[in-house]
């Protein structure tokens, strides 16, 4: 407590004041958090809403750049920086709390993003004296790396599975807490480096409080990014649970966020572990080896099954593929934490032997920054109208001209994609401005490259037409009318959300299948999933610019969009069958493009989002 | 006890190591990728000098018949190396792309100077 002379100590809880709502601390604690504590503390102060508060942030130590960042963020966000005791998480915690002046405390970690609104949601189910801890719902980084997404959606299943307002466990990070309560149960066990939170709620019931989880107030947490950092982290999860269970031995069987079969798991887990070392020792000894080796077999199993058979209803509930990885991740889980048991026993015993670091360990700092989902960009100011042409001399004069007509303001790109007709010359007699590709590239490269331009040239919004004249000139404005109103970051022109009747019947049976995955993978209705026609907001701009898909990119532009944290619209245009010229389409390609687009679909999920926007 | 088998094998490996190293003296094949072919020929050369090697790795893989571990071994390198080269060839595609990409956009970048100062740029450049 010598850190907290600073504060004056007039007993927390006797404060008073005119404004009728009770006021507040934040206590961050934070060790080496430099990648997400300008985010964190940024979204602590726009909770402001007029009400005494202020905001303790206990640096335990950091090594990186964490101290820097707070000194300079101190001033503005008017900040109390303590230093922490360098004892772990819990004691970091416990000095923040010892230093607050208000009645209620606002727990948030270093990698927790809280969304608006959380403050007020969570502080008024404290209006109910009984109530002692309130808990905030965890939502998926949906453009996160594949560890952090089956991290957080695992999570918000569990969390899914809490009646509203009932629970028997407050994770820190996330939650309010009575500041008398703290004090009445003797704040948190500095010697847990995991598990002191659920240590807490036990105790605070024990004490005839009631435990709260509030839904609405939501935020995101910032999971590690890799498998690795997945397993270690899960390694202290696992240790920190046995140091729990040692000291509650009533909370065996987990409590609301750690139903019971997820307790059974490592066990089971181990007993497959035992029974395999079994099956080597009895191959050597002639004892039942291959009987062994099944059983293990067969319990491993069975805890598969149960994965994905949880995995599977919550990828239906998130529209997410992810949580498909349910069984592999949490094998894993099972395994480290199989682990965690066998060093927590060796420890017992031998009365030796290494704690894992506790909570706020060192995370990763590489990775780039960002960007929460949501959040739309600058409005658009000037557009560039994309025209992708191969091959197309014969329609191409008549959609400028209609274009010109009906938007004489547009300003106009034609992209020649290798044309071998004379499409060059035809464009030069037009006076529109063009790129030639010297060799045919493809779509993506064209829109890659006219997108550059444009970005060179000072747009920072586009729009693409097909140069074989089915789009209609009149629709731009309805394409963009969603951008200009800062609505989305892409708007996709659907030829079909009235009805497909004028496709052939084999394209409208792939065209269905199509948008029934692309619909279960990214959770948003896509009607029209190989439409051309879409209007590019400025983040997409930067986006595309680097990384328009290529192929037949129509389908995976859809899902890298979402992959990556834009927002997309659909509105609906009209079609017309192509004016001349071509197509491109025959049985082959079609083949050779559902092939590609099936592998998409797998791969694009997978990859992490490419990230690196800089903030407008 | 040489034989004229293994004298057959080793001239044929020393020709494919002279080879290779030639190609590479004449900057016909970049070090990069000259470093596979070198290791591979100089495998063989070793295989071919002591016979005895691969009779021992057979018996102690259980492989019965010698020559079939020789076999395997060569489509699992050459599987390996053909994967290779799709990892550089979808490499240089992507080069390819993006040089395109950027041709296409000085090529525009040039006509719009010209349009401001037509003594800006050399005639010819700007027209494909």
């Amino acid at each position: 407590m010598e850190n907290s002379a600073d504060t004056v100590n007039a007993g927390p809880w006797e404060f008073s004041t005119i404004d009728p709502r009770p006021p507040v601390s934040f206590v961050v604690p934070v060790r080496n958090g430099e990648r997400w504590i300008r985010d964190v503390i940024g979204a602590i102060a726009g909770q402001r809403d007029g009400r005494p508060f202020e905001i303790i942030v206990v640096d335990d130590r950091s090594e990186d750049r964490t101290a820097d960042i707070l000194r300079e963020m101190a001033d503005a966000f008017h900040l109390r920086v303590i230093r922490g005791r360098g004892h772990g998480a819990a004691a970091a915690v416990n000095t923040g709390v010892v230093a607050a002046r208000f009645p209620i405390i606002c727990q948030v970690d270093q990698d927790v993003v809280i969304h608006d609104g959380w403050m007020q949601r969570l502080v008024s189910a404290l209006d109910d004296p009984d109530v002692a801890a309130v808990q905030g719902c965890y939502l998926t980084d949906r453009t996160a790396s594949v560890a952090a997404r089956v991290m957080g959606f695992d999570l918000e299943h569990r969390y899914a599975a809490l009646q509203d307002g009932r629970t028997t466990h407050v994770c820190t990070g996330n939650s309010v807490y009575r500041t008398e309560a703290l004090y009445r149960v003797g704040l948190f066990d500095e010697q847990l480096g995991y598990g002191y939170d659920n240590d807490m709620s036990y105790r605070l019931e024990q004490a005839g409080y009631r435990l709260v989880f509030c839904r609405a107030a939501t935020s995101t947490h910032r999971w590690r990014d890799s498998l690795w950092g997945y397993c270690v982290q899960q390694y202290g999860f696992g240790y920190g649970r046995l140091d729990l269970v040692a000291k509650h031995r009533d909370r065996l069987a987990g409590d609301s966020v750690s139903p019971p079969q997820m307790m059974v798991h490592p066990l089971v887990m181990s007993v497959a572990l035992l029974a395999l070392i079994a099956s080597t020792i009895f191959a050597v000894t002639a004892g039942p080896a291959v009987e062994a080796a099944i059983f293990a077999a067969v319990l491993v199993l069975v805890l598969a099954l149960e994965r994905a058979i949880t995995g599977t209803s919550a990828a239906w509930k998130f529209r997410d593929a992810t949580p498909l990885l349910f069984p592999c991740f949490h094998l894993l889980r099972d395994l480290a934490w199989t682990c965690a048991i066998g060093a927590w026993m060796t420890r017992q015993a031998v009365g030796r032997g290494s704690r894992p670091s506790d909570s706020m360990a060192a995370r990763h700092a590489d990775t780039p920054r960002r960007r929460s989902k949501s959040e739309v960009g600058r409005l658009p100011t000037r557009v560039l109208g994309l025209i992708p042409a191969h091959n197309e001399a014969a329609t191409l004069p008549g959609v400028i001209a209609e274009i010109r007509e009906s938007d004489p303001a547009l300003d106009l790109l034609v992209i020649d994609d290798g044309s071998t007709d004379d499409t060059p010359d035809v464009i030069e007699e037009l006076g529109v401005r063009w790129l030639r590709l010297p060799e045919r590239m493809g779509i993506g490269s064209a829109m890659r490259a006219g997108l550059r331009y444009a970005a060179r040239q000072g747009y920072d919004t586009a729009i693409r037409l097909d140069g074989d004249g089915q789009h209609r000139a009149t629709d731009i404005h309805r394409v963009l009318a969603p951008l200009r109103a800062g609505r989305a970051d892409v708007v996709l022109g659907s030829r079909y959300t009235e009805s497909r009747a004028n496709a052939s019947m084999t394209v409208r049976l792939l065209q269905h299948a199509l948008s029934l995955c692309l619909r279960m993978l990214t959770g948003r209705v896509v009607t029209d999933p190989t439409s051309g026609f879409c209007a590019l907001g400025p983040r997409a701009v930067r986006l595309l610019a680097e990384h328009h898909p290529t192929g037949y990119p129509e389908p995976e532009l859809r899902l890298f969009l979402s992959r990556n944290g834009l927002v997309v619209e659909e509105v609906p245009v009209h079609a017309r069958p192509r004016q001349g010229g071509r197509t491109s389409l025959t049985p082959f390609r079609i083949t050779a493009a559902g092939a590609r687009i099936l592998l998409a679909m797998i791969i694009v999920p997978l990859r992490t989002g490419v990230g690196r926007l800089e903030r407008d | 006890m040489i034989d004229r088998v293994q004298v057959v094998a080793i001239a044929v490996s020393v020709v494919l190591l002279m080879v290779v190293l030639e190609l590479v003296r004449r900057r016909k094949l970049v070090e990069e990728y000259s470093l596979l072919w070198i290791l591979g020929s100089l495998a063989i050369l070793g295989l071919s000098i002591w016979r005895g090697l691969l009779d021992i790795a057979a018996r102690e893989l259980g492989v019965f018949y010698p020559p079939s571990l020789l076999l395997m071994l060569l489509v699992v390198s050459v599987f390996v190396a053909l994967l290779w080269f799709s990892v550089v060839l979808s490499r240089q595609r992507q080069q390819i792309d993006r040089l395109v990409e950027e041709t296409a956009i000085l090529g525009a970048e040039i006509r719009d100077l010209q349009a401001k100062d037509p003594a800006a740029a050399p005639e010819g450049l700007a027209s494909p």
